[in-house]
């Protein structure tokens, strides 16, 4: 998809949840002009976004909607239900539309059919009289802008957008008439424009000077609408682009870029031998590039690169690659002078995917510097060695710092309040309460609480279930409520917060709560715990049965909660992103569910270890030591194997057996990292032990992300992947 | 007559209309690099000054005038004022 | 200021044409059918700077017509524009596929022209 309408969908989207919080607001205060106003700007600016592309239905759908608001705002038309209900059936076809674009980049077949009905329907609502002004254009200048290309003069308007038409007309545009450098002269609005020539031109006797080489490109303070009549003839080879000026380059970017560069060279080394070599050398890369741009004497460069030479198993001094003047660094340097007159916005709309690459590479770089004390060791053996490991290790310490700070930075880049997800369910309890004759309120505490984009993102589905558990089987229906002496109104309220590291959410409801015998008792038939386990544990531990695998306590699976998702499928995402969760709860007052999530997917120490042919990373937290043994000292207990360490009793796991490789043949010694999960130590027997490395673990995405023994991946130095393991899972998995 | 051609250049006054393109066109391939005097051109055809670009002819214009007649100079782009 | 051929089968559309684009200093031939217009410019004399044509006529419409004016070495950078109504947009690609440079909407009125002219023809 083309990155105008890229922008566009993600644009609109946002606009639409703003919309349908404005309506949800209003309808309990019809008349607050500040959530009218909001909601007439958000569906005005996706109307004068769509007004970009040829989406006819969808434009003229949402023009009708934003007269229906102007009308309200002008206070001709009394705002009601009926008409919160149109609009939100609106905003509803536009997410459908908006999924078309987003899959096919068209409309479905019957658009065309369900707009008119709905501008219809939406039209009836104006009263006669009512004005029914063409809404001013302008406001959409300021929207979808893209940056100001470095090549054009910063212009009048640049600030608030304007429009950046190329114009590429066909070959034969003459032999149709065409005079294009006409047509670009008398542009509504031209404030400039340019000739595009071809690459090169033939000599001026092979030169057809009937066939039309040059293209232009004109900006233009004319209104999208204006411009596309005036190009109407040869539409088909303009493209307008809203462009605005913003901000120069931040220093961060110029930082990131140097990585970038990097990063790419790195990238481009051939990649052989085994992964810790590889990232030994892709480290001498970075170092060798990052080294040059710090304030180091020209002798330190040539040391270095003598060692990194060394390291690369080249002779020295054969790099080709010109020694840059060294520069001192500065982080803090300003940014370039920005073509801008005036900064237009102190916020930039970057692709997350853009964001995720940047984070990655810091990633990679926290790997890369991994390898700097091992170059310092190198050096030790090198004649006179000191002054160069002197000199290493102070370059180590400077490119820590600067790759910690670029990864808290990008960090704080990434944080996002949660608030945006959370009050997106509002329509959700909206909508299901009123199916099913409760009447709830939902309410928000914490919305500013901010996470890692990627933990909130991925907040939405397990709070969707709690919440569809909880007005489903939660909250009692108004007579039930009025027997048990409660409000009428019953209440969900999610609240989110900080401690500590993490971020917590809390699901509150205000229903009938949980029978923990209940809970005990489908345990105890489905066969998923025994009954000397359940006598041993307090009624606080019995409710947490309820995350268990195959238990679902409604006996009739309800059509709103979900079909098929129960607790326990919530439990699995909330510990796929590192979280926890529990439950408690207080028979007939309610229930409270309690998801605890990492703040950010930080960086995490993890230690390597081989098993077949395979790499994985178990956190360092977990690891309690590593042991080699001979194999007859393992002990076996039904089919169960253990070994005594210390005078304790290890069970354990064979991962060659859990990954499904053929086993070793009889070693000598067998290599097991006893780890600690809740408590309780296994050993695992892994082939070799490898070195720690610092990664950032991101949680498993698409098919990956049924495997339940890893909890993440994370990228290494070499562009190679990394699979955490979850040990909880890994360690269930061998009892179950 | 908007086109008049010398043997040391080629004058264009008025509005210059893509046929004159056939006069045009064999002067500056004789005339390689020639100058082409816009000075009282008021508007050219596309086709022209795509012609004078590929030809790279040698643009005199004494006009004080900041108009479209700039593309052929400055970076090939026009800023209006 | 510059010669346009406009051509209607409707006296009363020549004559509005023709009103409106004497207002912008140019003269005009009408012609009140393609076959018509085909034979003032196969007489030869000064070729038209613009082409107007009707697209509905009797005979051949404004598509055909286009085409074969454009046959004409004379023509074949003129500027051709069918005349359509609004309803009558698949019409407009047709005329564009015969050559046709762009159309005007009816009724036309001072507004659209000038835009039309400003963009194809010099000094309007």
């Amino acid at each position: 998809m083309n990155s105008l309408l890229d922008q566009f969908v993600s644009e609109c989207r946002d606009l639409i949840e703003t919309s349908s919080r404005a309506l949800l607001a209003l309808e309990t205060d019809t008349e607050n002009p500040a959530q009218i106003n909001e909601l007439f700007r958000a569906i005005h600016t996706i109307k004068g976004a769509s007004g970009l592309f040829d989406f006819k239905p969808l434009t003229s759908c949402v023009h009708a909607g934003e007269d229906l608001l102007d009308a309200v705002r002008a206070g001709d038309v009394a705002f009601n239900s009926g008409i919160a209900d149109l609009l939100l059936e609106m905003l509803d076809r536009l997410v459908e539309w908006l999924d078309s674009i987003e899959d096919s980049e068209t409309l479905p077949s019957d658009a065309q059919e369900i707009s008119a009905a709905l501008s219809t329907r939406l039209r009836d609502y104006i009263s006669d009289g009512a004005g029914v002004n063409d809404a001013d254009d302008t406001s959409q200048q300021t929207e979808v802008a893209a940056p100001w290309p470095d090549d054009i003069p910063v212009l009048e308007g640049a600030e608030t957008g304007l429009s950046l038409i190329t114009y590429t007309p066909g070959e034969t545009t003459f032999f149709a008439g065409g005079d294009p450098l006409r047509t670009v002269l008398a542009a509504p609005g031209l404030l400039w424009m340019q000739v595009v020539q071809p690459d090169d031109w033939p000599d001026v006797d092979q030169l057809d000077p009937f066939m039309l080489k040059i293209g232009f490109r004109l900006v233009s303070s004319a209104t999208v609408p204006d411009l596309e009549k005036h190009f109407s003839y040869d539409i088909d080879d303009v493209s307008i682009e809203r462009i605005a000026a913003t901000d120069g380059p931040s220093a961060i970017e110029q930082l990131a870029d140097d990585i970038l560069q990097s990063q790419a060279a790195l990238l481009a080394t051939p990649q052989t031998g085994v992964a810790a070599e590889n990232i030994q050398k892709s480290a001498a890369d970075v170092v060798a590039r990052v080294g040059r741009n710090l304030n180091v004497s020209d002798d330190a460069v040539g040391d270095l690169d003598a060692t990194i030479a060394d390291v690369r198993g080249e002779p020295a001094g054969n790099d080709p690659a010109p020694v840059d003047k060294p520069q001192v660094a500065e982080p803090e340097k300003q940014p370039a002078a920005a073509p801008a007159k005036q900064r237009s916005s102190g916020y930039l709309r970057v692709d997350s995917d853009r964001i995720d690459a940047l984070m990655n590479l810091a990633g990679e770089l926290i790997v890369a510097k991994n390898a700097m004390p091992f170059l310092a060791r190198k050096a030790e053996n090198i004649e006179d060695g000191r002054e160069l490991v002197r000199e290493i290790k102070m370059q180590h310490n400077t490119i820590n710092r600067i790759a910690e700070e670029l990864q808290a930075a990008i960090m704080q880049i990434r944080m996002v309040p949660v608030g945006s997800v959370l009050s997106r369910f509002n329509r959700l309890v909206r909508d299901m309460s009123r199916k099913l004759g409760k009447d709830i309120r939902y309410v928000v505490d914490g919305e500013d609480t901010e996470a890692d984009k990627a933990i909130v993102d991925e907040l939405s589905d397990p709070i969707v279930h709690l919440i569809r558990n909880s007005i489903d089987h939660g909250i009692e229906d108004p007579t039930e409520r009025a027997e048990a002496d409660k409000p009428k109104q019953g209440t969900i309220r999610v609240s989110a917060f900080n401690k500590d590291d993490s971020v917590v959410i809390e699901i509150t409801d205000d229903g009938k709560g949980i029978a923990v015998d209940k809970v005990v008792k489908k345990a105890l038939e489905r066969g998923l715990i025994d009954a000397e386990r359940v006598n041993a544990m307090s009624a606080n531990e019995k409710l947490q049965l309820i995350f268990l695998p195959g238990l679902s306590t409604k006996e009739e699976v309800s059509d709103l909660s979900g079909r098929g998702v129960g607790m326990d499928v919530v439990a699995s995402m909330v510990r796929r992103l590192g979280g926890q969760i529990s439950i408690d709860s207080e028979p007939g007052l309610g229930a409270r569910v309690t998801l605890s999530l990492p703040l950010s997917m930080a960086v995490q120490q993890l230690m390597m270890v081989e098993v077949g042919d395979g790499l994985y990373g178990v956190p360092v937290d977990s690891v309690v030591e590593s042991q080699k043994i001979s194999p007859v000292s393992i002990r076996r207990h039904r089919d169960a194997e253990m070994v005594l360490l210390r005078d304790r009793l290890i069970p354990l796991v064979r991962m060659r057996d859990l990954f499904q490789c053929d086993a070793q043949d009889d070693p000598e010694t067998l290599s097991v990292m006893v780890v600690d999960v809740n408590g309780h130590e296994s050993g695992l027997v892994v082939d070799r032990f490898h070195p720690g490395v610092d990664a950032i673990v991101k949680p498993m995405s698409g098919v990956l992300a049924n495997y339940d023994c890893y909890s993440g991946t994370a990228l290494l130095g070499d562009g190679s992947i990394l699979l955490a393991l979850n040990l909880r899972e890994i360690v269930e998995c061998q009892y179950h | 007559m908007p086109i008049s051609l010398t043997d040391t250049e080629a004058v264009l006054s008025g509005d210059i209309d893509i046929t004159d393109v056939d006069a045009l066109h064999p002067w500056l391939t004789e005339h390689r690099g020639g100058t082409v005097d816009l000075t009282d051109c008021k508007s050219a055809h596309t086709a022209v000054v795509q012609l004078l670009i590929a030809a790279k002819a040698n643009i005199k214009n004494n006009s004080e005038t900041n108009d479209w007649r700039s593309i052929l100079s400055n970076s090939n782009s026009y800023l209006l004022q | 200021m510059a010669h346009i051929l406009i051509v209607d089968d409707s006296p009363t559309v020549l004559m509005s044409m023709d009103n409106l684009l004497q207002r912008f200093g140019h003269t005009t031939t009408q012609a009140a059918s393609a076959e018509e217009a085909v034979d003032i410019v196969s007489q030869g004399g000064d070729a038209p700077k613009m082409v107007i044509t009707d697209f509905h006529m009797g005979g051949a419409n404004g598509a055909e017509l286009i085409q074969s004016l454009r046959k004409q070495p004379p023509l074949r950078f003129t500027p051709m524009l069918v005349l359509t109504t609004d309803s009558q947009k698949e019409r407009r690609e047709e005329a564009k596929a015969a050559g046709a440079t762009g159309w005007l909407t009816k009724p036309v009125d001072h507004e659209q022209l000038e835009a039309v002219l400003n963009k194809l023809l010099p000094n309007s």
